[in-house]
């Protein structure tokens, strides 16, 4: 991580102003300059204290410039604190926030049934954390005023640990449009009736932690063999009618390789199983030794780049969207419909289409029409709103159990019919001190909410410095 | 246009260009590399096909937005 150098690299410097970064040693805020070496872009600081250092942010296709994204001013949140200590201490989120919020994680616990060897909310432990249901209820109004109508995620430590976890999927669904579970999955796949009284109380989908194939990747992530407690998870999701996205965390060189056989289970265990939702391993939290290496790290377009290599030609780097809501190096996705031949038909073509970084069109952020958001907008202006809705709506089409097919027309059933088709890859590239941005920090709609009235953009939240001392978790 | 079953109907439409009523008829729809056939108000003679308002708002935006990316 201490920087390399790039006395000799063939530079060129981008003119963009203002971009900031944090030193990895104190978490001071730094100004940056990008640094482009052959195929790869740096970012560059120096930190008057702790020195220079480099972190690498994007290497390979497609390129740092054709990936971009021009986007418009999107709504922001209302400002919920003020700007004093400077981008990212005032996160509330503060005034210099340019994003309004279609994510909200709700951490109801610390503790957990594991103690991963990785793991950002450095979670663990069996103590109890005397939270009550009705506390918990509170603060689920609190987000919905803050917030608005976003995905609300029960997490944690892990939340199926909580007994009033069924109560508050019922208090949230009546608050929010979707309900989603980020869980580890043991608790699904031991308890025979979790799964149906989760979706009994009306959770949307499960975003289960499963990193490979293997045990021995299991092993090196998580400390336990649990390939196949997570297998009897997805099983009893299945009964229950429960939709999966099976969400691996990325290490180069233990779980890099194993991509295509990721996709060929959740594949062949659609349509449960929705898609795969990928999350690049990031230096935050617990990590696994060796954290400096940078070697560990996947950038996106090398993710990006590895589950197209290993898919045996279903998913092709053409097929790939940049977001619109998040800032365009924070994600990638596919979408896809899965024929019963197990072919995968991309939804959208290359040519032309809405949200494609192939098609220079940027149709649903377009300053214009429905989708235009007027600068300063706020959840009380409902074309400034509608982005946001937009989002929701889209992981909503994507991860939601499709609706059986009960008479109606040939359309009805079509509808049916291709929303259980519907097979999704994602990716969220997280932040960390090693490169993180200021400039996508502000513009994140992912947000944890803080008791009693902050909402933190999640990778400021998560955010440790090399030493493992956290920005915001402690405060 | 719309039955108060919802059914599309094709009852009081003329093809101007035919001068014929409409008819229910099958319509081949295609989306996301699957057709399927559908019954939708036809001129039986040029085959001009008829998209009712509710449709093009209701079902057929629905497939369209299932198309959609965020």
């Amino acid at each position: 991580m201490k920087t390399r150098s790039l006395a000799n690299a063939p530079e060129a410097r981008l003119p963009i102003p203002e971009r900031q970064s944090l030193c990895p040693v104190c978490l001071k805020t730094l100004p940056a300059e990008l640094v482009r070496r052959e195929d790869s872009v740096f970012l560059l600081r120096t930190c008057p204290e702790h020195g220079e250092f480099s972190g690498l942010l994007w290497k390979g296709e497609p390129g740092f410039d054709a990936w971009a994204r021009p986007r418009n001013t999107p709504p922001r949140l209302p400002a919920a604190t003020a700007a004093d200590k400077g981008c990212p201490r005032d996160c509330g989120p503060c005034p210099e926030h340019r994003q309004t919020a279609c994510t909200v994680l709700f951490e109801i616990t610390r503790r957990c049934n594991l103690n991963c060897p990785v793991c950002f909310a450095s979670s663990g432990g069996e103590q109890a954390d005397g939270l009550k249901v009705e506390d918990l209820g509170q603060r689920l109004h609190r987000i919905r005023a803050l917030a608005g109508e976003v995905v609300l995620q029960f997490s944690g430590g892990e939340p199926t640990l909580h007994p009033g976890l069924p109560e508050m999927i019922r208090l949230a669904r009546s608050l929010f449009p979707a309900v989603q579970l980020n869980t580890n999955g043991v608790l699904l796949g031991r308890d025979a009736d979790l799964a149906r009284i989760l979706a009994d109380s009306g959770l949307s989908w499960v975003f289960l932690q499963f990193d490979g194939t293997t045990d021995d990747i299991h092993m090196k992530l998580r400390g336990r063999p649990l390939l196949d407690v997570k297998l009897e998870a997805v099983r009893r999701c299945r009964e229950a009618g429960l939709p999966v996205v099976l969400v691996p965390t990325l290490a180069a060189g233990v779980n890099d390789k194993d991509l295509g056989n990721l996709l060929r289970l959740g594949l062949s265990l659609a349509p449960t199983v929705r898609g795969l939702h990928l999350q690049p391993m990031t230096l935050s939290g617990r990590n696994l030794p060796g954290r400096e290496n940078p070697d560990s790290y996947l950038t996106l377009p090398e993710t990006l780049q590895a589950v197209c290599a290993q898919s045996d030609g279903l998913v092709r780097p053409e097929h790939a969207f940049a977001p619109c809501c998040e800032h365009e190096r924070c994600s990638f996705h596919f979408r896809y419909r899965k024929t019963p031949s197990g072919k995968l038909i991309p939804l959208r073509g290359p040519e032309g289409e809405c949200c494609s970084p192939h098609s220079g069109l940027d149709a649903c952020c377009s300053p214009a029409g429905e989708g235009g958001r007027a600068e300063g907008g706020s959840l009380a202006d409902p074309a400034g709103a509608d982005g946001a809705r937009r989002a929701v709506e889209a992981v909503r089409r994507a991860w939601e159990a499709g609706e059986a097919a009960g008479g109606g027309d040939a359309f009805d059933a079509f509808i049916a019919k291709a929303r259980s088709e519907i097979f999704s890859i994602t990716c969220m590239a997280f932040q960390d001190c090693r490169n993180v941005e200021l400039e996508r920090l502000r513009g994140c709609c992912v947000f944890v909410y803080v008791h009693p009235d902050r909402l933190v953009p999640f990778c400021a939240y998560n955010m440790t410095s090399l030493d493992g001392t956290p920005l915001h978790r402690h405060v | 246009m719309k039955s108060e079953s919802g059914d599309v109907r094709a009852e009081g439409w003329i093809c101007a260009k035919c001068g014929v009523a409409l008819e229910l008829l099958p319509a081949d729809a295609t989306y996301m590399g699957s057709s399927f056939q559908v019954d939708l108000p036809r001129c039986p003679v040029c085959g001009l096909t008829f998209i009712p308002p509710d449709l093009a708002e209701g079902k057929m935006l629905e497939v369209e937005k299932l198309l959609e990316d965020k």
